[in-house]
């Protein structure tokens, strides 16, 4: 009886809600991106003139948000030996928390008092109402030297300090050649020296995927149009500009799956390290195989998910029969960096490991819940996308650089394999360190971790 | 001459910093009108306002002046007391923020409505003829779909507008309507033992 009173108020409101045919719905510019209507020497001298203000707001929120100083680990080096990893917790704490006690309050407490550490908010774009690709300056150099080609934008610069980035070229591992180790040779692969490089160690089809994965195509910001970011106009930018040896070099972007605008999240780039077992992909779209996303992604992460300015600018379309397979079968092949504490089930060999490892390990597994996502013999990740729902922790509508802090949404689960080398962390890059990790996932997920349950875990994802 | 202008660029970019508003800086160029307002062409005045300021405000009044009259409608009407609390809130926090709106978007006269908009004048109606806890339910839901459109256009017009009092004002209002459309979910929640989109 009651059940049907309830299903009649729900279809009276049905009409009620109908309604909505009425109204003016938002303006398009809402959704799509607007016609350029400034010539591009007018645009120019605005983005540039405002640039220096632009980067300054953003150095400061980083500086109110985290502690930025180089300080890397005694004894750690990434995968390929040359860059250190970053120690520390550099999440700052608000005026009158400490980690414990933050650990002790509810949610609801800690919204209420803002008490909510900002850098483990959403992380705002270096000029959001504009977004687009951003890359770091080792990057912009490498390719400008070897393809005479420019990824420098005129309106904004990466706003990361390298020490905070992973480490740059990126060294290569092959699954199907395990025998070799690192065959990157210390170098960044462009589209000038890929061949030489793996002619006798890839099949023809993944160098032909290889050659395409490196050739630029037009792109948002970097395109032939009025409606750029870079001075003269450009071939555009290439898959491995961003994944640069296909791993990550920090190269950031909004994602194309929100809108409007200033809602949009921030997304760091993420590794292409052990594609093979990676069932989803994209942060938010949950494509199911690498083929969809590497088809679609010259409308998302080129063109905003705006098929309409993709189509002006001159969209690549790669042959899903032919193209897009090679260039899905290339990725397929790269491997995570040798772990080599870990036994063919993705557990720590007691053999081999330290102390402190192992009990990270068991902390893992137990009492931090992290494997119930990180599951260790699916390669640390479960193929799903979770929402932390970080947004009980704070309150709603709040903007910071123009971007406006809303949840995140479910996200997909990533890999925790090789994780020492993929600072920033997070699908935005709001935590700079792995300790910071420890400390977000202990609050939004109530652990309780002592401190040294935090350090054993930290120890732990080194190993990984 | 230059020393006097670069002090005064530092001092309000300064006076920004604090506000956290910067909407000359933060906006895309390439998107703006060539009549944009400011001492440079495409530099926008933060006084000046854009197209996108007048049809904000046009919107926003519409959205917030439904709100209130139909909130009022609930004062009267509705049943269940946190529904009639809510309704108080809306009266209160949407007839002063309506009210600076006003304030706000005087001089860029904006084209405002003189009486409800059609859809809102069919809500009403429904809500006339509704009673007891299907009335509730109408007036709920009618306020989450209300403060949904409403997020969704401040932060449109936080995304182009030029008008650094509007961008202000837009600023200071999302979290309060997100609050409020998280109270209705909550109302709507309630009646419906759970019902709804809740997080």
């Amino acid at each position: 009886m009651r059940k049907s009173k309830i299903l009649v108020c729900l279809a009276t409101m049905g009409v009620i809600a109908g309604g909505g045919t009425l109204a003016d719905p938002l303006p398009p510019d809402a959704t799509y991106r607007p016609l350029p209507t400034l010539p591009l020497d007018v645009v120019r001298r605005n983005d540039e003139g405002a640039k220096p203000a632009v980067q300054r707001r953003q150095q400061s929120l980083f500086n109110e948000r985290y502690d930025m100083a180089d300080r890397p680990m005694q004894g750690v080096k990434m995968s390929g030996g040359r860059k250190g990893v970053q120690d520390g917790v550099r999440v700052k704490l608000r005026s009158g928390a400490t980690w414990d006690s933050l650990a002790n309050m509810t949610p609801d407490d800690i919204k209420a008092k803002g008490l909510f550490p900002a850098g483990f908010m959403p992380l705002p774009h270096v000029k959001q109402l504009t977004g687009g690709q951003v890359f770091p300056e080792n990057q912009i150099k490498a390719i400008g030297d070897a393809e005479d080609r420019n990824l420098k934008r005129f309106d904004v610069d990466f706003d990361l300090p390298d020490h905070m980035t992973p480490e740059f070229p990126a060294p290569i591992f092959l699954i199907n050649r395990p025998d070799l180790g690192d065959i990157s040779g210390g170098q960044l692969l462009t589209i000038r020296n890929y061949y030489a490089k793996v002619v006798g160690i890839l099949t023809p089809v993944q160098i032909e995927g290889l050659r395409l994965l490196l050739t630029p195509f037009p792109q948002e910001e970097f395109n032939q149009t009025e409606d750029r970011k870079v001075a003269e106009q450009s071939d555009g930018v290439a898959c491995l500009d961003c994944h640069a040896n296909f791993h990550t070099n920090a190269a950031f972007h909004l994602t194309p799956d929100v809108r409007p605008q200033v809602a949009r999240f921030r997304l760091d780039t993420t590794s292409l390290r052990g594609m093979f077992n990676q069932q989803i992909h994209g942060s938010k779209r949950s494509l199911r195989s690498v083929e969809d996303f590497t088809e679609f992604e010259q409308r998302t992460a080129y063109f905003n998910g705006d098929h309409v300015s993709a189509t002006r600018k001159g969209v690549h379309l790669p042959d899903r029969p032919n193209q897009v397979a090679m260039m899905a079968q290339m990725q397929n092949m790269i491997d995570f960096p040798p772990a080599p504490k870990l036994d063919p089930l993705g557990r720590l060999d007691p053999s081999k490991a330290s102390a402190k490892e192992l009990a990270g390990e068991k902390i893992f597994m137990e009492k931090g819940k992290c494997a119930t996502c990180h599951i260790p013999q699916e390669a640390f990740m479960d193929h799903q996308m979770h929402d932390l729902k970080a947004e009980r922790f704070y309150k709603l509508g709040q903007v910071f650089n123009d971007q406006v802090a809303m949840p995140d949404g479910a996200i997909k689960t990533f890999t925790l394999r090789g994780i020492k080398d993929s600072p920033p962390y997070l699908h935005d890059g709001r935590l700079m360190t792995l300790a910071d990790t420890v400390e977000y996932f202990n609050l939004v997920l109530g652990l309780k971790l002592t401190a040294d349950e935090k350090d054993s875990l930290v120890a732990y994802m080194l190993a990984l | 001459m230059s020393r006097h202008l670069s002090t005064f660029v530092l001092a309000s970019s300064c006076a920004l910093l604090a506000s956290g508003s910067f909407a000359q800086e933060g906006a895309n160029p390439a998107g703006m009108s060539p009549d944009t307002e400011g001492k440079e062409l495409a530099k926008p005045a933060p006084e000046g306002s854009n197209t996108q300021d007048k049809l904000f405000v046009r919107q926003a009044a519409l959205g917030g002046q439904a709100e209130v009259e139909l909130s009022k409608l609930a004062q009267k009407r509705a049943t269940d007391p946190a529904v009639r609390e809510f309704a108080d809130r809306m009266v209160e926090v949407h007839s002063k923020s309506n009210q600076q709106l006003m304030k706000l978007g005087r001089g860029m006269q904006p084209d405002l409505p003189k009486n409800l908009d059609a859809e809102h004048q069919a809500i009403r109606n429904e809500l006339n003829k509704a009673q007891g806890q299907t009335f509730d339910l109408a007036y709920i839901s009618s306020q989450i779909q209300d403060h949904q459109r409403t997020a969704n256009l401040l932060q449109w017009h936080l995304s182009y507008g030029q008008n650094e009092a509007l961008r202000k004002y837009s600023m200071e209002t999302l979290p309060e309507v997100m609050a409020h459309l998280e109270h209705a979910k909550e109302r709507y929640a309630m009646l419906t033992q759970g019902a709804g989109s809740q997080r």
